[in-house]
């Protein structure tokens, strides 16, 4: 399964142009518009970066960096790194947003050599451009495994019925 | 792709910024309103031609976004190089001889084999290779075991050891899908009417003369000592004539479509598609010549010439018009192909679904099976093939089972057409992808009047111009004409 980027906005430039660069780069993308509501929606170990727009109030910082910690506790964590994003500079929002530990921040925008930067940082790009005919190969190396899983619980279940 | 460069489109401009080494390609716009079509015809000019993001280019339409990802690299399984053991290559000098007014050689004896005659060997094997949107390729590892080298085979020809032998004696030649055929050859004295359609599984050699209202379609080559007259002929592979072709009779059927090279001293008042070289060492005239590569003359007499790369010739008389470059050109069967092979792959999205399904209500009755059979060994009943329920959930299972073990057959099927069909669209691509701007070369006269018509150019030439090219310059989209008599002299019509 691809990794997911997690988009916290409601403008529909941001989301397409992420959208489509991960689409690019294979990374699916995963736009929340209400956090409290969605939560259940996200697991962590699927989530290659998050963008969130912290001007428009949809979520409390404090506790959302508590789910997505920016810090590591021991070697072993993995971090998944939140980008804040924001259209005002002195917004008060992101002015109280910048205190807290965070991955970095970006001004809409957003500038696709920066976002190119940043997934590039999280993503094997040359592993994840598209070869079609691996990803064939791959769905019938599973298809076929299934299969032959299959086969051997119908084989095992006729000895036991005779 | 190294560097940022600008592009001019019809109402606006952009940049194009290379990322990633050159795996990604943004576009950022610079000025004006731009459309899809002037986005991807100002790529294709820049050179940029694989792995063109279409939906994220529609998005540059939009007033509210000024930059998208427009091009991005992608692995591809390449096809197999092959050195071929027969036939003859159309270099440079022969192509000099040909506009000097030299005798071709007949092409028949180069391209007969004897059975058991090898007939290509493979120079490099089946491998991935990563494609950069500029069309450069960078080669990552051989794919061992995963393609036979029988996806080239066409008729009468058995692969080993990485080379192709020939089954029969007979006339052999390689399609523009790479693959292989010979076919035995059908020595006739003459051919006409009365002969009906000729559509069997030979080449043909005609000893004297096809004469009018003939019908020939066939899947070999055709040699003619004689000429051609007024016939419709449809072949895959060359058809030479040693004499000419002409359409004396004007019958509007009068055709002849060619899968390689079209060869003739002269062709009058005909229609001709060859998806190789028009070869004539005389003259093109009343003609209409369609040619997927070049097209080489003496002379072009009031004719229509349209082709993908290369028109060499010694004189261009008045009432020509020349067509240059692909956008001319249809290629319907690869289109039809690269149709179909997109339609297999959803096939091959939907049988995945519907291999799910099953395998969901595999999982369920499976359960419910072994659920039930828990039940009975609980309950103390000794022989569960006595219990009807039992043997209801087992058949049912098996029935199951059995529509997912076709399903499986069937997906692997079309996996298998599904990639053999690309790798033969990637050998295709390969051999037909133009490396150089298409051209006109003239050795002697362009007459005044000829009309030149590139993909967004249209000229008609008010002086006769003498020993010059006419190059379409894909990057600046500007016709450019280079005299060659003075050097410095470098002309461009706007």
């Amino acid at each position: 399964m691809n990794k997911k980027i997690l988009i916290l906005d409601n403008d529909d430039t941001t989301i397409r142009l992420i959208t489509h660069l991960g689409r690019t780069l294979n990374a699916d993308t995963l736009v929340i518009h209400n956090w409290g509501k969605s939560l259940n929606l996200v697991r962590d170990e699927e989530l290659l970066v998050v963008f969130l727009n912290v001007e428009l109030g949809i979520v409390n910082i404090p506790s959302f960096l508590k789910h997505f910690p920016q810090v590591k506790r021991d070697e072993k964590d993995h971090i998944i790194p939140v980008y804040f994003l924001f259209n005002k500079l002195f917004s008060p929002q992101f002015q109280a947003a910048k205190s807290y530990p965070h991955a970095g921040d970006l001004k809409k925008p957003l500038k696709l050599e920066r976002l190119v930067e940043i997934l590039s940082e999280l993503i094997n790009v040359d592993h994840s451009l598209e070869y079609t005919e691996q990803k064939y190969r791959n769905k019938w190396e599973e298809v076929k495994a299934y299969l032959d899983r299959t086969q051997e619980f119908m084989r095992q279940l006729e000895s036991i019925l005779g | 792709m190294k560097t940022a460069t600008q592009v001019d489109l019809r109402k606006g401009s952009l940049r194009i910024v290379p990322l990633l080494d050159g795996k990604l390609l943004i576009a950022q716009k610079l000025s004006g309103s731009v459309k899809t079509g002037d986005v991807i015809s100002g790529l294709k000019r820049l050179g940029i031609t694989e792995g063109i993001l279409n939906n994220s280019i529609e998005l540059l339409q939009r007033e509210d976004i000024n930059e998208v990802p427009v091009a991005c690299a992608y692995y591809q399984d390449e096809p197999p190089e092959f050195n071929v053991h027969f036939g003859r290559k159309f270099d440079e000098t022969t192509y000099l001889r040909i506009v000097n007014g030299e005798d071709i050689p007949f092409i028949k004896d180069d391209l007969w084999v004897l059975a058991n005659q090898k007939l290509v060997s493979t120079v490099k094997p089946f491998r991935t290779v990563l494609r950069y949107p500029d069309g450069h390729k960078e080669e990552k590892k051989v794919l061992e075991n995963i393609y036979d080298l029988r996806i080239f085979n066409g008729a009468n020809v058995r692969a080993k050891n990485g080379q192709v032998f020939s089954q029969i004696e007979g006339t052999a030649f390689i399609s523009k899908w790479g693959k292989i055929y010979v076919f035995p050859i059908l020595t006739v004295r003459g051919l006409g009417e009365i002969h009906g359609k000729l559509d069997e599984q030979f080449g043909v050699h005609v000893l004297e003369d096809i004469h009018s209202y003939s019908n020939l379609e066939l899947p070999s080559n055709v040699f003619v000592t004689g000429m051609i007259h007024s016939s419709f002929i449809k072949v895959k592979g060359y058809v030479h004539a040693l004499e000419g072709i002409d359409n004396s009779k004007k019958i509007e059927n009068s055709r002849i479509i060619a899968g390689k090279s079209v060869i003739a001293p002269h062709i009058k008042r005909y229609r001709i598609s060859a998806g190789e070289d028009v070869l004539v060492n005389e003259i093109i005239t009343q003609s209409i010549i369609i040619s997927h590569r070049n097209v080489v003359a003496r002379i072009v007499d009031e004719s229509e010439i349209r082709v993908q790369n290369r028109l060499i010739a010694d004189e261009i008389r008045a009432g020509s018009q020349v067509y240059l470059g692909p956008s001319f050109l249809k290629n319907e069967s690869y289109l039809h192909r690269v149709i179909e092979n997109k339609k297999a792959e959803n096939r091959l999205n939907r049988m995945e679904y519907s291999i799910e399904e099953l395998k969901d209500k595999l999982a369920r009755e499976k359960q419910v099976l072994i659920n039930y059979f828990t039940r009975l060994k609980e309950s103390g009943k000794k022989n569960v093939l006595l219990d009807t329920t039992m043997m209801r959930l087992y058949e049912q299972l098996k029935e199951t089972y059995g529509t997912l073990h076709k399903n499986v057959n069937d997906y692997r099927d079309l996996i298998d057409e599904f990639l053999s069909t690309k790798i033969i669209l990637a050998y295709y691509a390969r051999e037909n992808r133009q490396t150089e701007d298409p051209q006109i070369r003239v050795y002697g006269k362009i007459a005044r009047g000829v009309l030149i018509s590139t993909a967004n150019k249209s000229v008609k030439l008010t002086k006769p111009l003498e020993n010059v090219t006419i190059r379409f310059d894909r990057i600046s989209g500007e016709m450019v004409i280079t005299a060659h008599n003075n050097k410095n002299v470098e002309n461009s019509v706007r």
